[in-house]
């Protein structure tokens, strides 16, 4: 109870402070699902034959299994009163998300600088820490890369690069910086739900119309086949995350 | 004399004008117009206009931004002064002669992002921030778990190669100007300079971005590893290099390795110019968005396979083309009316009403389900929801009332598309148009535009008359929207009639 309270106190009402929610999460579902499409071409190294391992590979299973959702949700964001379970859904999953992506963030980070960036860079760590401090001797290696251009002097030319110390605060200043705009995101997200099914609550109460289920009910649980058994799915996993959420923040 | 009138008369000239009478022209009613374009060249048409304009915040922050950059790029440009002024006086004349200016006016975010772009390369290096190297792969990693451009061209053949390269080093050039002929023809009028617009804003925010954070794209990574980089260094056309291989001849390798912007990764304009030009196709012809996401999607496998970018630079550049097209839609975007076959079949522009759309809002009106088949992942469903509004702005007993009052009065279900269905033909458009036509108090040319510069994509001092700009629906100011939201009244005190 003491959560929720708290919860209710730092959801943003509008998004950005100015912007109606509706657009926020318009913004952030779309992001959300340009994002999740990365998924796709990572899943792509089961053909190129590119190495993953099994954190990437589910991490990239995991993205292309929320991207259905969220698109749903997009798709929806308007449709009364059938948003209500769909962003219901989108909500606990993006939730889910921003919580199982905090730890693959850190798992990457860790893969980043003890495998991938170790490799790549063959012992060139010391010699652009070296050429950090000792400006001007650090120029050569960027000469011979470059094709040289005898004007202008190394010294120069080493800083017209990123010092390792700076690509570092970028690095880890932009994971700080993503990961609490996702945060952010997700509060978005789920202030717009909660008025949503409050909004719901109301309609159903008021309207005779809306007294039932949606109108998408009978269709959906009337129909046969594999397709009809996916759609039936999922439309309990939205009804079920709706009543979730009803009672969470009843 | 002779030999233009035989030219003119020859079928080859008279054979597609009278198509293009025939299937677009007619569709114009003959008291409208709002569908015409300017043929004055009187300069002080201008002039007076632009005296006698007020001249609001918003435009002097969108004039005085796109004047500087130029003003920027005038100076750094090394070229004489005897070549630069010539030029720049040549092009205020543009601006200057109705003519001309109702399209440069609106184009001048991608005349400013051109200038830049290609002048980028003249800035001082000495100006220019420190180049990243790791930055873009690192951050590649921890976001998305693995170097996707890596992942992509672990294996390049001659087959993949000619795939990758028609749209990235094809339909990618021509493209913007292919959307921008459909917007023409088939949008509302006012449309063409809300693409103008977002699309000039959104690849200058990218150049700008680009030169204060430059970073090296995949093949430097390729190339040298994660080494240093300098500004010294040339470019390289990645797996476009294979095609001129494949060709035999030079068509990317020459142009890439003297790229103005050599460092210029992140974001990616190739994917912010797609992931526009799907957005404003999405929301033209939604019918066929799973085609327009094909295309984007094809370009991102491209952009990464031919080591051009990072994913994240892609996902930059959509993000931005998102947010700036989403900024356009709610501000200055006119709604398509499905019913409507072209430009000319418009007799008035409506524009977003938030509150309308907002499901929050005590004022949402309700979408009927046929409109989800018309989506573009939901980001114009608005479109079927204000089909209707030309209709009822047909029956006098709706004239006076503002959206919530209409609301409040019928039932919802009356507002929905299934129970007027109209298909988007010139049969039914012509039908309605006439409808209009013979109902002289339902004439829209009455309403005139006092204040297009709302109403306008761009901003503009050039075109504040004859454009009859229905703001029935209109609440465009994102700045404005916290004060109305607040409000349980619609927007209908902004009607202009």
């Amino acid at each position: 109870m003491t959560f929720v309270s708290n919860l209710n106190r730092v959801l943003p009402q509008k998004f950005l402070g100015f912007i109606p929610l509706f657009i926020g999460v318009e913004i952030i579902l779309g992001i959300g699902i340009l994002n999740k499409a990365g998924g796709v071409y990572g899943i792509l190294s089961i053909f190129t034959g590119h190495p993953i391992n099994f954190w990437q590979w589910l991490y990239n299973m995991l993205s292309i299994l929320t991207l259905p959702f969220y698109i749903s949700a997009l798709l929806n964001l308007k449709s009364k009163p059938r948003n209500a379970r769909k962003i219901s859904l989108a909500s606990l999953i993006y939730t889910v998300d921003t919580l199982v992506g905090l730890f693959f963030t850190i798992y990457f980070i860790l893969f980043w600088f003890s495998v991938e960036d170790v490799t790549q860079s063959s012992g060139d760590y010391v010699k652009r820490a070296l050429d950090d401090l000792t400006p001007g001797s650090g120029g050569i290696i960027s000469d011979k890369l470059a094709g040289s251009v005898s004007s202008t002097s190394s010294s120069d030319l080493s800083s017209q690069s990123a010092s390792l110390v700076r690509e570092l605060y970028v690095i880890f200043s932009s994971t700080i910086v993503i990961t609490v705009v996702r945060i952010y995101f997700n509060l978005v997200i789920i202030s717009f739900t909660k008025a949503l099914l409050k909004q719901d609550l109301n309609d159903r109460k008021y309207h005779e119309r809306l007294n039932g289920d949606d109108d998408d009910e009978v269709e959906i649980l009337s129909a046969t086949g594999l397709l009809a058994g996916v759609h039936r799915f999922v439309y309990n996993l939205e009804r079920g995350a709706k009543d979730t959420l009803n009672s969470f923040f009843s | 004399m002779t030999v233009a009138s035989t030219i003119l008369r020859s079928r080859v000239i008279q054979k597609p004008f009278q198509l293009f009478h025939y299937y677009f022209l007619l569709e114009k009613p003959p008291a409208s117009t709002l569908s015409d374009l300017q043929f004055e060249t009187d300069i002080s048409i201008s002039l007076n206009k632009f005296k006698h304009h007020n001249w609001s915040i918003k435009e002097v922050c969108h004039y005085g931004f796109l004047s500087s950059i130029i003003f920027f790029v005038f100076i750094i440009f090394p070229a004489s002064f005897l070549i630069k002024i010539p030029i720049l006086l040549s092009f205020i004349l543009c601006f200057l002669i109705p003519l001309t200016s109702q399209f440069f006016v609106h184009a001048l975010p991608v005349f400013t992002w051109l200038a830049l772009f290609f002048s980028a390369g003249k800035i001082p290096t000495h100006w220019k921030p420190a180049i990243s190297v790791k930055v873009l792969p690192a951050m590649e990693t921890i976001l998305y778990g693995d170097n996707l451009s890596d992942v992509l061209a672990t294996v390049t053949n001659s087959f993949l190669d000619l795939v990758a390269w028609f749209p990235y080093g094809i339909v990618h050039f021509s493209a913007p100007f292919v959307v921008a002929a459909f917007i023409f023809l088939f949008a509302p009028p006012t449309s063409l300079r809300s693409f103008g617009f977002a699309f000039g804003y959104m690849n200058l925010i990218g150049v700008l971005t680009q030169i204060f954070f430059p970073a090296a794209a995949p093949w430097y990574k390729n190339l040298y590893g994660l080494q240093p980089a300098n500004y010294s260094m040339q470019g390289s056309p990645g797996g476009l290099g294979r095609i001129d291989e494949l060709f035999g001849f030079d068509m990317y390798t020459t142009t890439f390795s003297n790229s103005p912007v050599i460092f210029g990764a992140f974001p990616s304009l190739h994917s912010g110019c797609a992931i526009m030009d799907v957005l404003f196709l999405c929301w033209l012809f939604p019918k066929y968005k799973y085609v327009w996401w094909t295309y984007g999607s094809w370009l991102w496998w491209s952009t990464m396979y031919l080591t051009h970018h990072y994913f994240i630079d892609l996902i930059g550049g959509a993000a931005l083309s998102l947010i700036v097209f989403e900024y356009t839609k709610y501000n200055h975007l006119p709604i398509v009316d499905p019913a409507k076959f072209c430009r000319w079949s418009y007799v008035e522009i409506n524009k977003i009403d938030i509150q309308t759309i907002d499901p929050l809002s005590s004022s949402y009106i309700s979408v009927s389900d046929t409109s989800d088949s018309e989506n573009n992942l939901g980001l114009d469903d608005n479109v079927t929801r204000f089909v209707n509004y030309p209709y009822l702005q047909q029956q006098p007993i709706f004239q006076a009332q503002s959206s919530q009052s209409i609301a409040a009065q019928l039932p919802v279900e009356e507002f929905e598309m299934s129970s007027i269905s109209v298909p988007r033909s010139r049969q039914s458009s012509r039908s309605y148009i006439a409808g209009v036509v013979a109902h002289d108090d339902v004439d829209v040319s009455s309403h005139e535009d006092n204040s297009s510069l709302e109403n306008s994509a761009t901003p503009s001092v050039f075109d504040d008359e004859h454009h009859q700009i229905s703001s029935t629906t209109s609440t465009t100011s994102l700045e404005d929207l916290a004060s109305q939201a607040s409000s349980l009244h619609p927007s209908s005190s902004k009607k202009n009639r």
